[in-house]
């Protein structure tokens, strides 16, 4: 027999650990939520994939029949949602007549000047990406609590909350002139805050910032900050711009509508709710449900802090409960074994001790903690001497 | 028969006779239609299978229950649009397969944790070489390319046969025998070559 075969016999018969009837129910539950979230998400890629196509195509035929030759400037557009590539046109300095309007699906106007050459890469509440490729375009950003918006060049990348800005990439570098509020600018390690009024001139390559003044579309830009674009904007489905009823509403759910919400995979307003009880000092058991709502949300390593922060706010047994959950999560053994401390998992009258201890000797031999993982042996065998792992932890004291 | 009877939905197969493909059409229609109750019944059925699955394919990695978690909300998101072209079972490998892609690009070579204690033999001593076999096994097929590691764990640690193996990974049987025999080959000299294999992570 080779020793490959030798191997493979004892892989065949190891099996996982065992878990406890309560622990399947807790991971078939999670399952069917996160499943039904997944499917829903599925769901709304196909149709913003089937919409982005159509749109995509609308547009390119429409751009195309603006850009192209013989044609007089064409009137304002509107575009739903989806990639929307202009085609490069020959450049008219001079004047801005040809411009090409967007509004997007979050409300955000969009104008290019003649021959810009733009992608819409995202056009969702959560996130609204745009890359300038070149060209100038005019910005007027919806606020919204749940994204920035950002844009971006060769050169530089721009993250705004809600203003009107303009920005001209050039083969000289990429030149942004903001009219109201404030836009944050990165340029490799280099990040600078424009305020209204100012204007910045991002070099390509390795450069320094500097003020310009030159702007194609600087008209545009003060008529928008003054009319907004002249037509009031319709609200978008999901309301961007956080209305004053939200928090009252959210102030009002109890614990158990918010930890429903979290079940049914409506985890991201759970969170807004949580952090709101948070914020205000009101922790128990708000701070655990921060944490689950994190973990619902698929964002693994802020909920293992989350639920390390919440096992050192909340009594027992959440602490406990919270402690543990923050142990499993964390990915590198040092942390795992500080939630475990903060949340005293292990301490002796710990509803999840033995478990603790188990993990706590895996953690230290996983850090060659050897001395100290043959005391938590003891501590184990001491404490359950027919525990699950009692011959794992024999085998630790023997090899000790 | 009915669906409430059935000893089991997993091996239900569409090339099976007349009466199994009628129920496994009737599990897919009810799956499509959101019957929770039915969903919970598979994802049941499924979650040992799953467990069993991973832990073969990715050892005892640090993160084995997060990955049959993974697996099994992507399957339950799955079960939403079966179609019955394969068994749940065929549906359910191949997630799982897919799932533990992600773990071992994630931790580029994983860290079995020790696992004495899952292997019957009452001697510790023998638990303990049995571990390190384990350990040598898996960071092993670590260092395997994706598709040849999958082929050799359905093969050569979970039993089946190369046909079984070629439809879940969705190739042919020559196909999987090269990667079989590349595999096999691998291992060896992998094995041969480096005596702390599985000591040295």
């Amino acid at each position: 027999m080779s020793e490959l075969d030798r191997l493979l016999e004892a892989a065949a018969g190891a099996e996982p650990d065992d878990l406890t009837q309560a622990e399947i129910d807790a991971e078939i539950g999670l399952a069917q939520i996160t499943g039904r979230a997944r499917h829903r998400a599925w769901v709304r890629r196909r149709l913003f994939l089937a919409t982005s196509v159509g749109t995509a195509l609308a547009a390119a035929a429409v751009l195309l029949f603006m850009v192209g030759p013989g044609h007089e400037a064409p009137p304002p557009r509107s575009a739903t949602q989806g990639a929307v590539e202009a085609a490069p046109a020959e450049p008219d300095p001079s004047e801005m007549e040809d411009r090409t309007d967007l509004e997007l699906p979050t409300g955000d106007r969009l104008r290019a000047s003649r021959g810009a050459h733009f992608r819409v890469d995202s056009a969702t509440l959560a996130e609204r990406r745009i890359r300038l490729l070149s060209g100038a375009m005019l910005f007027d950003v919806r606020p919204s609590a749940r994204g920035h918006f950002h844009v971006e060049t060769s050169d530089a990348q721009i993250t705004v909350v809600g203003t009107v800005f303009t920005v001209s990439a050039e083969p000289s570098g990429t030149i942004i002139r903001v009219y109201e509020g404030r836009v944050e600018v990165t340029h490799g390690d280099t990040r600078e805050l424009i305020r209204a009024g100012e204007s910045m001139s991002v070099p390509t390559g390795i450069g320094t910032l500097e003020h310009r003044t030159m702007d194609p579309l600087a008209e545009d830009a003060r008529r928008a900050v003054a009319h907004r674009l002249s037509t009031p904007r319709e609200e978008p489905a999901a309301p961007a711009r956080p209305s004053a009823s939200r928090p009252a509403r959210a102030r009002s759910a109890s614990a158990a509508e918010v930890r429903g919400w979290i079940t049914e995979g409506r985890a991201r307003r759970a969170l807004r709710v949580a952090r709101e009880h948070v914020a205000r000092g009101d922790v128990d058991p708000w701070a655990l449900l921060e944490a689950d709502a994190l973990r619902g949300l698929g964002e693994r390593d802020e909920a293992a802090r989350a639920y390390t922060r919440a096992a050192s706010l909340l009594p027992t047994p959440r602490r406990e409960q919270a402690g543990f959950t923050g142990a499993r999560l964390h990915r590198s053994p040092q942390a795992s074994l500080h939630a475990l401390d903060v949340g005293e998992v292990s301490r002796p009258g710990s509803p999840l001790r033995e478990r603790a201890l188990a993990m706590r000797a895996d953690l230290l031999e996983r850090l060659g903690r050897r001395g100290e993982q043959a005391e938590v042996a003891r501590q184990y065998l001491e404490s359950y001497p027919a525990g699950s792992r009692r011959e794992h932890m024999q085998t630790i004291l023997r090899l000790r | 028969m009915s669906l409430a009877a059935a000893p089991s939905l997993l091996r239900l197969s569409p090339v099976a006779a007349e009466a199994e493909r009628r129920l496994l059409e009737e599990l897919a229609a009810r799956l499509r239609a959101r019957d929770d109750a039915l969903i919970e019944r598979v994802l049941r059925e499924l979650f040992p299978e799953v467990r069993r699955w991973m832990h073969h394919h990715l050892g005892s990695h640090e993160e084995l229950e997060d990955a049959v978690q993974d697996a099994l909300s992507e399957i339950a998101s799955a079960l939403h649009r079966f179609e019955g072209r394969a068994s749940l079972a065929t549906l359910a490998r191949r997630i799982t397969i897919r799932t533990s892609y992600r773990y071992y690009r994630k931790a580029q070579r994983p860290r079995p944790m020790p696992d004495a204690d899952r292997v019957t033999s009452q001697d510790p001593e023998a638990r303990v070489n049995a571990r390190r076999a384990l350990e040598r096994l898996h960071v092993a097929l670590s260092r395997l390319p994706e598709r040849r590691r999958s082929a050799f764990v359905l093969c050569a640690i979970e039993g089946l046969s190369a046909a079984e193996a070629a439809k879940i990974l969705n190739i042919s049987r020559n196909a999987m025998r090269s990667l079989l025999c590349r595999a096999r080959a691998d291992l060896d000299a992998l094995l041969a070559s480096d005596d702390d294999l599985g000591r040295r992570r």
